[in-house]
């Protein structure tokens, strides 16, 4: 029986986690530095590099795992021994991903969900050799026969598709943001070794007016949308995503590749989401409901990146048919609108007082945020939707990022219903909707519908 | 066997006012020595000079004073009349709040175990809580007596046995 072990890579990924932990332990050799001598010093140091090296080395050493005949064995720790064994059919995804270190040796990292909803993170991380976490992959999903790839379901999101998903997307404002901080970087900077006076300088921007500043902005813009395009470029490079018999396989990636699957059987739900230009411009972004896989930092479950509602439709119906919901879609009936408004009102009251109060002379501005918020209010009644239908529920979501769920009925654990006196009077409700995730619980929550729409829930 | 009453809501138990009134009544004072400290450690020196600053903080203190006493001397009289759970043969009900009401729909399939846990409090009146888990949330009958915890636990243990699922 073959023993797994992590790639050597993992022992500098472990050495440079634990350096990390043991930042405190350096700092305080650097402020004793002084009486010992620069040369003990480093010496102690030298020292606890080499002990943490060794610990990391042994640890690599009882980390491992085999395979057997229809489950994997997996044992790691040095006085506290865990041993795990998988089944097969326990395993919801399999992900391999790769960064830039690692495709430089060669090598990946795999990790496998299993639908547990008590730990947080993957039950399974190692690091592999490229070409063996591949066969692995292929050997957790032998059970099924591997049907040849039927090319109707192959779907490929195309240079164009990505730029306007960059443009789009809320990572524009992270691409300003960016360049908001390197711009006070270097203000601060200049301003340092030149000393320059930014009076003079803001009297030249009053002379020339408006223009400079909305040139500036548009700039700003520009380059925002640069960077998000580059930025989104590499990210989701060569997005690919294709169905075989019993799973979805999904690969994207420049630096750092991603490559992952969902067994068809497990997927508890399709969350459809748009932010705020995508709802202007008819986009979306599909994600997948599964337990396990997700709840990582930096881990998206995203089954298509940017897609039209037309190729939203042929996604889902060639890709997973089951989540296609025909029924009925209840909307906020028109003497549930006011509900939405009334909190807003009181909140922008509250910061509209405190300003006349503290700030006389901003309270002008607090319109802005009342405008913003009646929009939100405004996006909120036409986002919110609720509908159950044979074996699906469909809840619609959100103000400015909307967000749309379509969950098997199967997967919801709980329906909560909250009302006050005047929802109950006129037939309101707000709806929490449990459903199986993990350890968190997650909750869907919709305000202000009819209160009879859930009745065949069971 | 099903031993126990499937067809109604019940209400929880009568002493459950008297452990919340208990315990409200040590968070609220908790509540009170932890704000006494911050605020007169770093609140007051700050606002001794200007008379509205300090109008505006006694104000919040006292209705902070006012909510704490409503919160556990009136509420839990309130918050008893409104609890009622039912347990049936497909699902669990748990209505519960005062101003904001709140109903609870728990198919007995999505029931995957529960708990019966009896804290020092509510030791002493002889009840326990129940906690109904499911994969999503977990829901809390917050006082029944301890033998109708046993009666519930039971039957629920018969449902669930019977309504095999997955």
């Amino acid at each position: 029986m073959k023993i797994y072990r992590n790639h050597l890579l993992n022992i500098f990924y472990g050495f440079f986690k634990l350096l990390k932990q043991f930042i405190s332990i350096f700092i305080g050799i650097g402020l004793v530095g002084r009486e010992l001598g620069i040369f003990k010093s480093l010496l102690i140091a030298l020292a606890v590099c080499i002990m943490i090296l060794a610990i990391e080395i042994i640890n690599w050493r009882k980390d491992f795992f085999t395979i057997r005949e229809n489950s994997i064995y997996y044992q790691n720790g040095l006085f506290k021994v865990n041993k795990t064994e998988i089944h097969f059919s326990r395993i919801h995804t399999v992900d391999i991903s790769q960064n830039i270190v690692e495709k430089v040796f060669n090598a990946s990292t795999i990790k496998i969900d299993t639908g547990e909803s008590k730990s947080k993170g993957s039950e399974l991380k190692f690091v592999l050799n490229r070409d063996t976490a591949f066969y692995l992959k292929d050997i957790l999903s032998s059970e099924r026969k591997q049907e040849g790839i039927d090319e109707t379901t192959v779907y490929k999101a195309g240079a164009f598709e990505l730029f306007i998903y960059a443009v789009v997307s809320n990572s524009v404002f992270k691409g300003i943001g960016v360049l908001f901080v390197i711009q006070n970087f270097i203000n601060d900077y200049i301003e340092k070794i030149f000393s320059i006076n930014t009076q003079v300088y803001v009297k030249q921007v009053e002379a020339k007016g408006i223009y400079i500043i909305a040139a500036f902005v548009i700039f700003l813009l520009f380059l925002g949308i640069v960077i998000s395009v580059i930025g989104t470029f590499f990210k989701y490079y060569g997005f690919k995503v294709f169905k075989d018999s019993s799973k979805i396989n999904i690969s994207y990636g420049v630096f750092n590749k991603k490559n992952y699957s969902f067994e068809i059987k497990k997927i508890n739900g399709v969350n459809i989401k748009r932010t705020v230009f995508m709802q202007i411009f008819g986009f979306s972004t599909l994600e997948i409901e599964s337990i396990g896989y997700g709840d990582e930092e930096g881990e998206r479950a995203v089954l298509y990146p940017i897609c039209t509602k037309k190729m939203e439709s042929t996604i889902l119906a060639g890709i997973l048919e089951n989540f296609q919901y025909n029924g009925d879609k209840y909307k906020v009936s028109r003497n549930g609108f006011g509900r939405f408004f009334y909190k807003k009102i009181l909140f922008w009251i509250v910061v509209f007082s405190g300003f006349f109060i503290f700030k006389r002379q901003y309270a002008p501005f607090t319109f802005i945020l009342l405008v913003l918020l009646f929009e939100a209010g405004i996006l909120e009644i036409k986002n919110s939707h609720l509908g159950i239908f044979e074996n699906l529920i469909y809840i619609g979501r959100g103000a400015f990022n909307k967000e749309i769920s379509i969950i098997k009925v199967s997967a919801v654990q709980a329906v909560t219903k909250t009302y006050n006196y005047f929802q109950e009077r006129h037939g309101f409700c707000d709806y929490k909707i449990s459903i199986y995730s993990s350890s968190s619980g997650k909750l869907l929550k919709v305000k202000n519908l009819k209160n009879n729409i859930l009745a065949n829930f069971k | 066997m099903i031993n126990y009453n499937l067809d109604d809501y019940r209400k929880i138990d009568k002493s459950a006012v008297k452990s919340w009134i208990i315990g409200r009544t040590i968070f609220s004072f908790i509540i009170l020595i932890l704000c006494a400290v911050l605020s007169h450690f770093f609140i007051v020196p700050k606002l001794l000079y200007s008379d509205r600053a300090k109008f505006i903080f006694y104000l919040c203190i006292s209705i902070m004073v006012i909510v704490l006493i409503v919160y556990s001397y009136f509420l839990p009289f309130l918050e008893y009349q409104e609890w009622k759970y039912g347990i049936f043969e497909d699902k669990i009900e748990v209505i519960h709040g005062i101003f904001f009401k709140s109903k609870t729909l728990i198919p007995i399939s999505r029931v995957q175990n529960f708990e019966i846990k009896q804290g020092p409090i509510q030791k002493r009146y002889g009840v326990s809580s129940i906690e109904i888990i499911t994969a999503g949330i977990t829901k809390e009958i917050p006082a029944v007596t301890s033998m109708e915890a046993e009666k519930i636990a039971e039957s629920l243990k018969n449902i669930i046995q019977a309504g095999d699922c997955c």
